[in-house]
């Protein structure tokens, strides 16, 4: 991994500082809805299901990537680490930043005991279509294959009750 | 509309631009040591001199506005500038203030998520976008050193939560402060006394607080002995340690 980079587990206390970021992929966002996006990814559902917003920071402590990460349990691998919401920014050396999150997601996977990772990229903070296409490209040349489909309908849900 | 086109045509009327030079800008550039244009070698410096062009912006005339299309990138060389946003409540959030060395513009969208406008009368290094991320391709020392340096503008949002995290509007001013101080130091500036170029109301959109509140704290770390008013724009820190532990740690 890049040295200047490394990741950060954030936790109650830390997840403000990652609010800019969010901002920055999503303008409209606010600060109570990152937060309440937020808060439930910080604690385990237990010790041997771990799961956190793990952020890649420099050495100033500046945030410039972020993703969700769960194990959980899998089927035929017995073990899978999942990753989602995957933030890299469209800035100068987001290779970089990338590589870093890359490189902390195979040391979760090894540290946890999972024989496979998830990385999912159709996800809450949906990306824009060029970030989503340099994501994929990017997954892929970081050794990820392409398995399944998973499908999205926007359903009308005009009176049923708001989730927050 | 019409305010956002009036706005757009007075960053044409308030801007100057010089793209031809007998003595070439960078070679005479104070901020160079301190920004992203050091890691550069001469060659490469040649070829970022020849997409960019310099700018001048009268103080209070915007730079770019939000979710204008992000067609350059500017690293201020002169001045200051305030970075803000636009709340859906009409409201305005500053969330942030850029100094010499720093750069800004290098927005994630083809939009930029920040209006940016000079505080005082700003010079910038102009780059064409597209140009500039076709060089950085060529040139991995200055990509590198651009992520170093993160983008201003989201280091500059970063900086923010954090003081108006958990804190007293005391704690709050002290600690903007002597973050400003750090910058100083940072961009090769003396760290004290610290200019303030922008205004107390600025001050207090950027820390969440009122502009009397911010009067009445810098009155009392003025009462306090902790720092004095030299002038509307400059302050000196008389007792920096003390600032610092009200701070806490910044």
């Amino acid at each position: 991994m890049n040295e200047a980079l490394t990741p950060r587990l954030l936790d109650k206390s830390t997840i403000d500082r990652a609010f800019p970021l969010v901002r920055n992929l999503v303008p409209a966002m606010t600060q109570e809805r990152w937060t309440q996006f937020a808060r439930p990814h910080l604690s385990s559902r237990s010790p041997h299901w771990p799961r956190g917003l793990m952020a890649i920071q420099n050495p100033k402590g500046y945030i410039l990537g972020l993703f969700v990460f769960e194990v959980r349990d899998d089927l035929y691998e017995n073990r899978a680490l999942c990753i989602d919401n995957i933030i890299v920014p469209n800035l100068p050396g987001r290779d970089l930043v990338w590589t870093a999150i890359v490189d902390t997601a195979e040391h979760l996977a090894a540290m946890n005991g999972c024989r496979v990772i998830r990385a999912g990229l159709a996800d809450e903070l949906e990306p824009a279509d060029t970030d989503r296409a340099w994501l994929s490209a990017s997954l892929e040349r970081a050794g990820y294959s392409l398995e399944g489909v998973r499908a999205v309908k926007r359903v009308d849900s005009a009176g049923a009750a708001a989730p927050h | 509309m019409k305010k956002k086109m009036a706005s757009r045509f007075s960053v044409d009327a308030a801007t100057k631009t010089h793209s031809l030079h007998l003595v070439h800008p960078c070679d005479v550039c104070e901020v160079r040591p301190y920004s992203a244009c050091a890691a550069l070698n001469p060659d490469e410096q040649a070829h970022l001199v020849e997409i960019m062009t310099t700018v001048e912006v009268d103080a209070h005339q915007p730079i770019f506005d939000e979710a204008e299309r992000a067609q350059h990138v500017f690293n201020v060389t002169e001045g200051a500038v305030k970075i803000y946003k636009l709340l859906s409540d009409g409201r305005r959030q500053i969330t942030g203030f850029l100094f010499p060395g720093d750069f800004l513009g290098l927005t994630h969208n083809e939009s930029y998520a920040y209006s940016a406008e000079a505080l005082t009368h700003t010079k910038l290094c102009r780059f064409p976008r597209q140009k500039l991320e076709a060089l950085l391709d060529e040139m991995p020392k200055l990509e590198q050193r651009l992520l170093g340096m993160a983008s201003h503008e989201l280091a500059a949002a970063q900086d923010q939560m954090i003081l108006l995290g958990r804190k007293s509007a005391k704690e709050r001013v002290v600690s903007f402060l002597m973050m400003l101080s750090n910058a100083a130091v940072r961009h090769g500036r003396p760290d004290n006394p610290v200019g303030l170029p922008m205004t107390r109301n600025d001050m207090g959109d950027y820390l969440g607080l009122s502009l009397e509140t911010v009067s009445r704290a810098l009155t009392q770390l003025k009462t306090q002995g902790l720092i004095q008013l030299l002038d509307e724009r400059r302050v000196r820190l008389a007792k920096p340690e003390a600032m610092r532990e009200i701070a806490g740690g910044v």
